[in-house]
């Protein structure tokens, strides 16, 4: 009767260390399999945000703003991708902090992300 | 065994929550597009009915026979090849003075090369069309009212139906084109009856002005047309017939260079629909139509390519103006001169270097690009697009920085700042830009056996 006591408790043991086991494999297979798009999709975002941003503060003529508009609005799709994976992400247990320290990485990967502000801008001249 | 079991089921448990982790990647695509079509409100392009009535004849006619030029040695047609995309796939166009079609034409005396690429001519009676030429000299002002600006300015005689026939009487008065000079004469590998025969087109060596030569010109071609009196000769006597079964209410006598334009425009409005592209069908709800890399081509186009900020609407273009830094022309002496554009339609010094956006139906065929057919190949138009600065200095030989100051000041601020995409996203846009190919019509449907003045007609 003891044995069997011993035997159950030994298969809830298990049973929790293999829970614990998948639970922190499957937050680093998960950074394994998707870092890569993580940070691509974060690159994205943040140019067309920059983009978006930069676009809006321009003096177009109409319709050219309006069609530059929603060429932003499609590309700002990709901070949408971007956020679902991340909180896909820490759905399965990577954590913020170890989020936040990809992201940083990944500005440094695209250099329009770390240009001085006023790079390549374009005239004053009225569109 | 239970432990084998239990793994196993974890290991497929991960599997399951890893792949659904990156969303269905497909699902995700469909629904961008389906957010692209709703933003940008895309319809498929109607599809034209094709009939051969009797002013669909005429403009066919028209189109195809070269009496319409001064020394009777060039049609419309000469530079609008389908095998081409209704381009001529030269990079300047040969006009009056050249021989053979497409890739092989040539001067058969020294000539001046016409300055630039040869548009196509694909659905150019739709709505979105508001500008002729890549300067857009001939423009709609208002279509209701059918008020076109020209360069014949307020003499433009009254009665053309929309901008396309507008748009369709000036290469036949531009001497580089089809007019030639005066004092010339016609090939002598002519028929007989139009061999030798004196540039009748062009009547003086000089006009008081610019409006005086055009009109001039456009008088002429009547004339030779049709004949000034009851005397004809067989041909213009056809072309009487075919003016009369075209304009019922008309004599000979009524027609004007309005009708003539109409003519030409009601053929090409028929003959050249392009309607039934991939891209069209999966606008019209067949989502089987195009490709993965299709669809992620117009995510592109659409989104972060940012093309579909000029290249919009149903034709692809938004018949507005833009310097892209597409540096400037050579001459035949092979000196690089500046083709200010739209400059030489408004003379607004904001106009340099600015030309109208090309619409981009069965663009895939119609290379070389640009207005000075500079690129030869998609792949570097787009390049070209995504860093304007970057391949300014490709023109000069010894890589110096060919660009003017203004010029680069100027370019069109949607390209600045620089577009970042990755040859994988550069070929799915050209995948997009192939689904926008169009079955034309059977060549037989456009082209006629022959024309009525007897002229040889080259076109296959």
């Amino acid at each position: 009767m003891k044995a069997q006591w011993l035997i159950n408790g030994a298969y809830i043991v298990l049973g929790m260390l293999l829970f614990s086991a998948y639970e922190h494999g499957i937050s680093w297979l998960g950074m394994l399999v998707y870092q890569n798009d993580l940070e691509g999709r974060l690159i994205a975002c943040q140019l067309a945000t920059k983009h978006a941003y930069r676009f809006a503060n321009i003096e177009l003529a109409s319709p050219l703003k309006e069609e530059v508009e929603k060429t932003s609005i499609i590309d700002l799709l990709t901070c949408d991708d971007y956020q679902t994976l991340r909180n896909k992400l820490l759905a399965l247990g990577v954590s913020e902090t170890r989020l936040k320290i990809i992201e940083a990485d990944a500005f440094r990967l695209e250099p329009e992300l770390t240009a001085q502000s006023g790079e390549y801008l374009p005239s004053k001249q009225s569109w | 065994m239970l432990f084998t079991s239990v793994i196993s089921l974890l290991g497929l448990a991960a599997y399951q929550e890893l792949i659904t982790l990156g969303g269905s990647k497909r699902s995700l695509v469909n629904a961008r597009l389906q957010k692209i079509i709703s933003l940008f409100n895309l319809t498929p392009l109607p599809i034209r009915r094709y009939e051969a009535d009797p002013k669909f004849l005429l403009g066919r006619a028209l189109f195809f026979d070269p009496i319409l030029s001064g020394n009777r040695d060039i049609s419309c047609a000469t530079c609008h090849l389908l095998k081409h995309g209704l381009s001529d796939g030269l990079a300047r166009s040969i006009g009056t003075h050249g021989e053979g079609l497409g890739l092989d034409r040539h001067f058969v005396t020294d000539q001046q090369i016409h300055p630039r690429n040869s548009l196509d001519l694909w659905n150019r009676d739709n709505d979105a069309v508001r500008a002729f030429f890549w300067d857009g000299r001939v423009e709609v002002l208002d279509p209701d009212k059918r008020i076109f600006r020209s360069p014949l300015e307020n003499a433009l005689p009254i009665g053309f139906q929309n901008a396309m026939a507008v748009q369709s009487i000036f290469p036949i008065v531009t001497p580089d084109e089809m007019l030639g000079n005066y004092g010339e004469y016609s090939p002598s590998s002519l028929p007989e009856e139009h061999r030798y025969k004196l540039n009748d087109l062009v009547v003086s060596k000089s006009f008081p002005n610019e409006t005086a030569r055009i009109q001039s010109a456009h008088r002429q071609i009547l004339h030779r047309l049709l004949g000034l009196d009851e005397a004809a000769t067989e041909w213009q006597i056809q072309y009487r017939k075919a003016f009369q079964s075209a304009y019922p209410k008309k004599t000979f006598k009524d027609i004007s260079i309005a009708d003539l334009g109409n003519a030409i425009a009601h053929f090409e409005e028929l003959a050249f629909a392009a309607t039934d592209s991939a891209w069209d069908k999966y606008l019209a709800g067949d989502t089987d139509a195009i490709t993965d890399s299709v669809k992620a081509g117009a995510i592109t186009f659409y989104g972060k390519g940012r093309c579909a900020a000029c290249h919009t609407g149903a034709l692809f273009s938004d018949f507005s103006y833009h310097n892209i830094g597409i540096y400037s022309t050579i001459n035949m002496e092979g000196e690089i001169v500046n083709d200010y554009g739209r400059w030489f339609t408004t003379k607004l010094a904001k106009d340099r270097y600015r030309f109208r956006t090309p619409p981009l139906r069965n663009v895939m065929k119609s290379s070389p690009y640009f207005h000075d057919g500079s690129t030869s190949d998609l792949e570097s138009a787009l390049s070209r697009h995504l860093n304007p600065i970057e391949h300014a200095s490709e023109y000069l030989p010894d890589g110096s920085f060919a660009m003017e100051k203004d010029q680069i000041e100027s370019i069109s601020p949607v390209l600045m700042p620089k577009i970042n995409l990755t040859h994988e996203e550069i070929g799915s846009v050209i995948s997009f830009l192939k689904a926008l190919e169009s079955r034309s019509r059977e060549l037989s449907q456009i082209v006629p056996h022959s024309v009525p003045s007897g002229l040889p007609i080259v076109y296959r």
